[in-house]
């Protein structure tokens, strides 16, 4: 008998299965107007032009339907990059930053040794985001205000997770970092269209990045944002143990 | 009397326009395997317990955008992976999932003699021992695709790495356990 066979033959008894389905009905049921309800209200058909629309300018100008304004995509596992004909701008209704809540540093986390330890850590959900405060060799980002942000997460789990328009003045250069794939996105200011990664559609996820690095490292995609240089930004992710 | 299990397709079609009996048939049908999955991922039933709630709760509220045609135990498995490693990762101890062999369950024909059912007894718990054996991640890999018969895309996503990663890190989980027998 192969050792597959005998390991799908072998019997092992599981801890008994609680009765989730009860349970997660009652939850439900305790939120009628929650957020299931108004989600579903805006279905993905909608979703994409809606981002697009925050970062319409200033609201004024046609918006071009979602799938004619991009006229190519690169990305890496979680990120898209589209080069888009018009900067875009937020609208003045974008959410500043969201990184999730405030939790402290997992074992797991990834930590440049450049940059040292981080001075807030947020979740949302799998997504895991350093946040370095300005300082010497790491100016006060205009659109993010930090000094330096290092996202984590699972880019394989999210095929989307980060969306990014590059307008004509942004540059992107694909790197290597530790032989690995990734995006360098320079010059003018990016739109980030960030997504729930619990699956669930943002209303108003855009606002305008920096400077970015964006690469893989085995299963995590990781992204960072800082005004610094193309070079300064490589090495602080090669500082990564 | 219940009827036939109702197509899933159609439940979830149900599921998105906000039927509430439709979706608690699909926990149902799913909530075995999303808690099993979640078990090997926390090493603990009550994280997964958690954690298969909220991801269920997750999984309804992001229902939208899922596509009524794909499979769903995947994308619910992927959901539920992510809570499971959450909880794991803010976990003070990392715990590690137990396995037992289950009771010998009395076959219908032939019933083995004693001595046959002793010697297929050892050789299971052997093959358990040598599964204990291994290293964490190929542990978790081993109970995914062959004690829960997790494809290996489902696998990949619950462990939270490409298929690729699954294929070489079950290979030489397998290469260990061929040499440990």
């Amino acid at each position: 008998m192969s050792l597959e066979t005998r390991l799908s033959e072998l019997a092992v008894e599981w801890p008994p299965e609680p009765d989730v389905a009860a349970r997660v009905r009652a939850r439900l049921e305790a939120e009628p107007a929650g957020p299931a309800r108004r989600s579903r209200r805006l279905r993905p058909a909608f979703a994409v032009p809606l981002a697009l629309l925050a970062l319409a300018v200033g609201g004024v100008a046609a918006v071009p339907s979602a799938r004619s304004a991009v006229l190519r995509w690169l990305g890496i596992e979680g990120v898209k990059i589209e080069r888009v004909p018009e900067a875009p701008t937020p609208a003045p209704t974008a959410s500043p930053l969201e990184l999730g809540e405030r939790t402290t540093l997992a074992a797991a986390t990834l930590v440049p040794a450049a940059l040292g330890r981080p001075d807030a850590v947020y979740e949302n959900f799998d997504h895991v985001t350093l946040l370095y405060r300005p300082r010497r060799g790491l100016p006060e980002s205009a659109q993010s205000g930090a000094g330096a942000l290092l996202s984590q997460f699972p880019g394989r789990t999210h095929p989307e997770l980060i969306r990014k328009l590059a307008g004509p003045d942004t540059t992107i250069e694909r790197v290597r970092v530790g032989g690995e794939p990734g995006y360098w996105l320079g010059g003018a200011a990016h739109g980030l269209i960030y997504e729930d990664p619990s699956g669930a559609i943002r209303e108003s996820p855009s606002r305008l990045a920096g400077p970015t690095l964006v690469w893989e490292r085995g299963d995590l995609t990781l992204r960072l944002e800082a005004d610094v240089s193309k070079s300064r930004a490589l090495e602080i992710a090669r500082s990564i143990p | 009397m219940v009827g036939r299990p109702r197509a899933e397709p159609e439940l979830v079609a149900r599921a998105k326009r906000g039927d509430l009996d439709a979706y608690e048939q699909l926990v149902r049908e799913h909530q075995g395997i999303a808690f099993r999955t979640a078990y090997v991922i926390t090493g603990s039933a009550a994280d997964a317990e958690e954690a298969v709630q909220d991801a269920f709760l997750k999984a309804h509220r992001a229902l939208g955008r899922f596509r009524e045609d794909a499979p769903l135990r995947p994308w619910l498995l992927a959901i539920v992976a992510n809570e499971a490693r959450n909880r794991r990762r803010s976990a003070a101890r990392r715990a590690r999932f137990e396995l037992h062999l289950a009771e010998e369950r009395p076959s219908a024909d032939a019933a083995p003699s004693p001595e046959a059912a002793l010697l297929a007894r050892e050789q299971r718990e052997r093959l358990l021992a040598a599964i204990e054996a291994l290293g964490e991640e190929q542990r978790q890999v081993v109970a995914c695709r062959h004690l829960l018969g997790l494809t290996e895309r489902e696998t990949a996503a619950a462990l939270g790495c490409r298929p690729g990663t699954v294929k070489s890190r079950l290979s030489r989980a397998l290469a260990r356990l061929e040499a440990e027998l």
